[in-house]
């Protein structure tokens, strides 16, 4: 999951322009807040990713992980309420468009994130002292 | 959890909260490392091979995009072949124009290499030690089918394009503007196969910037033990992502702050079609019809090349929706500035006047207003006037 992040981040990073192009697509932000999504979030993916593959504040991270997959999941069913045929954003161009493809993988991964949050929760509300 | 010290690695010395920080540290180092040495990039002064009067004295159509650009790129590579034996048009198989597969052949029988690529960004490009035919979205062409352009090097920071549809031919760009219609895929073209260190660029470029990640994650892991709530790591690893984002987009190459024109560029298009333009007003098509006639406003034409030269309004200029930024800017900067601007398209239905009325504001004027009648309301007036 975390290289799953890291590998979609560096995709992000490296052309930002069509990034902020498929978050003004989704028609939900503009201006600012388009751009503030857009340039923020590709880091805020690497900074989550590494700190999973790491093993780094793991709790906050697949806290982060949980939230990033639920609510891009979100936004892409609302896309899909609206009719709105538009490129998913999630890795380029390996899966283009808005799909039960990406609604699946999203999906999956936000609840991989959640069970191995409450797996540490648990794990750490049994340990000793 | 073994805990190894590294010489070459040194800062990742201090990752020694378990194997795997260490693991990403020497990781992250090592692809720094690697892609952090500069490679000989494509001479800026070889685009003096390409002969342009040849080139321009031969009509060109629509779909010869991707055989002329991949003409360009070989000369600019020093590559020995007949031009004419790729330009003669017989080696296009679509109706559209080439396909990345015809241009692979078409190097191929010409006796050189021309390697797909995909993921390529600004890291890719001025890494390059050859010149890439790259591959733009639809938005660039009238057919709506993509298009193919020659990447040929660097010049003052800004990219030196190839491009068959530009009347200049050869130009430049910013990268910005290029990174916003690329679709990734290209072909680099060589005169010979091309090493495992330039396929990697492709992949990996953009994981050069990753060492800082490292730096991050090691002030993270010295947190102190007490910072053991979810909520707080999950705050601490949002402010450190915050920090980094806006240095980042301050300061890279295609950073916000050195491209804020792109930026504004593609917020406009979208923006615009939700809203009036600032300090606008909406003609209606009678005093349009007044004003046109009395020679008092100066009008532009929002649609795309092809409709522009079937129709447009008396003394209209050409400022479509389908221009890139560059083109756009040049083409705005010869309106003049004594009289108001008014911009219109097809009809009330269509949006693309209030998205080239936002970029006009972008270049700077502020008397713009938008005709939403359009071509439509234009030809009934003038038919209302003619009866009488």
């Amino acid at each position: 999951m975390g290289f799953v992040l890291i590998a979609s981040a560096a995709i992000h990073l490296n052309n930002p322009f069509r990034f902020l192009e498929a978050v003004l697509n989704y028609q939900i932000v503009y201006g600012f807040l388009a751009n503030f999504v857009a340039g923020g979030l590709p880091h805020l993916q690497l900074v989550v990713g590494g700190a999973l593959v790491t093993g780094v504040m793991r709790r906050g991270s697949l806290l982060l992980a949980a939230t990033l997959f639920t609510l891009f999941l979100f936004v892409q069913l609302t896309a899909v309420f609206r009719g709105l045929d538009i490129e998913c954003g999630c890795f380029g161009n390996a899966i283009s468009r808005i799909s039960w493809q990406s609604l699946g993988l999203t999906g999956l991964a936000g609840s991989i994130a959640v069970f191995l949050g409450i797996l540490e929760l648990r794990k750490n509300s049994l340990s000793p002292g | 959890m073994p805990r190894t010290t590294s010489v070459v690695f040194g800062p990742a010395i201090l990752c020694t909260r378990g194997f795997r920080s260490w693991l990403f540290g020497n990781f992250a180092l090592a692809v720094f490392i690697v892609f952090a040495a500069k490679s000989e990039h494509v001479q800026s002064q070889d685009t003096q091979a390409i002969p342009g009067s040849a080139l321009a004295s031969i009509d060109v159509i629509g779909s010869e995009c991707g055989t002329y650009s991949i003409v360009a790129a070989a000369r600019v590579a020093g590559i020995d072949f007949d031009p004419l034996a790729i330009l003669d048009g017989n080696a296009v198989t679509g109706h559209h124009g080439s396909s990345a597969v015809d241009l692979v052949d078409i190097a191929a029988s010409s006796g050189f290499v021309a390697t797909p690529v995909a993921g390529i960004g600004l890291d890719y490009l001025r890494h390059s030690r050859f010149p890439v035919v790259l591959h733009l979205n639809d938005s660039v062409s009238e057919a709506g089918s993509g298009h193919w352009i020659a990447y040929l090097g660097e010049q003052d920071q800004k990219a030196i394009v190839f491009d068959v549809m530009d009347p200049k031919r050869l130009s430049t760009r910013s990268y910005s503007e290029l990174l916003m219609v690329m679709t990734g895929q290209g072909l680099v073209v060589s005169p010979c196969s091309l090493t495992a260190a330039d396929g990697m660029f492709g992949r990996f470029a953009a994981m050069l910037r990753c060492w800082p990640l490292a730096i991050i994650l090691l002030l993270a892991s010295l947190a102190p033990q007490t910072w053991q709530s979810a909520r707080a790591q999950a705050g601490l690893l949002l402010i450190a992502s915050t920090v980094w984002a806006l240095l980042w987009m301050n300061t890279a190459e295609t950073g916000w702050h050195s491209n804020f024109q792109t930026v504004a560029w593609l917020n406009s298009g979208h923006s615009a079609i939700y809203s009036s333009p600032t300090g606008s007003e909406i003609l209606s098509s009678r005093k349009m019809y007044d004003e046109i006639m009395a020679g008092n406003i100066s009008l532009v034409d929002a649609r795309n090349k092809e409709q522009f030269d079937r129709f447009h309004l008396p003394n209209a200029i050409y400022l479509g929706i389908d221009m890139l930024p560059h083109r756009f800017f040049e083409a705005a900067s010869e309106l003049p500035t004594d009289k108001p601007v008014v911009v219109y398209c097809n009809n009330p239905q269509c949006s693309w006047s209030k998205i080239v009325a936002a970029r006009l504001t972008l270049a700077g004027y502020t008397n713009v207003s938008c005709f939403i009648g359009g071509v439509q309301e234009y030809r009934a007036e003038l038919k209302r006037r003619e009866a009488g």
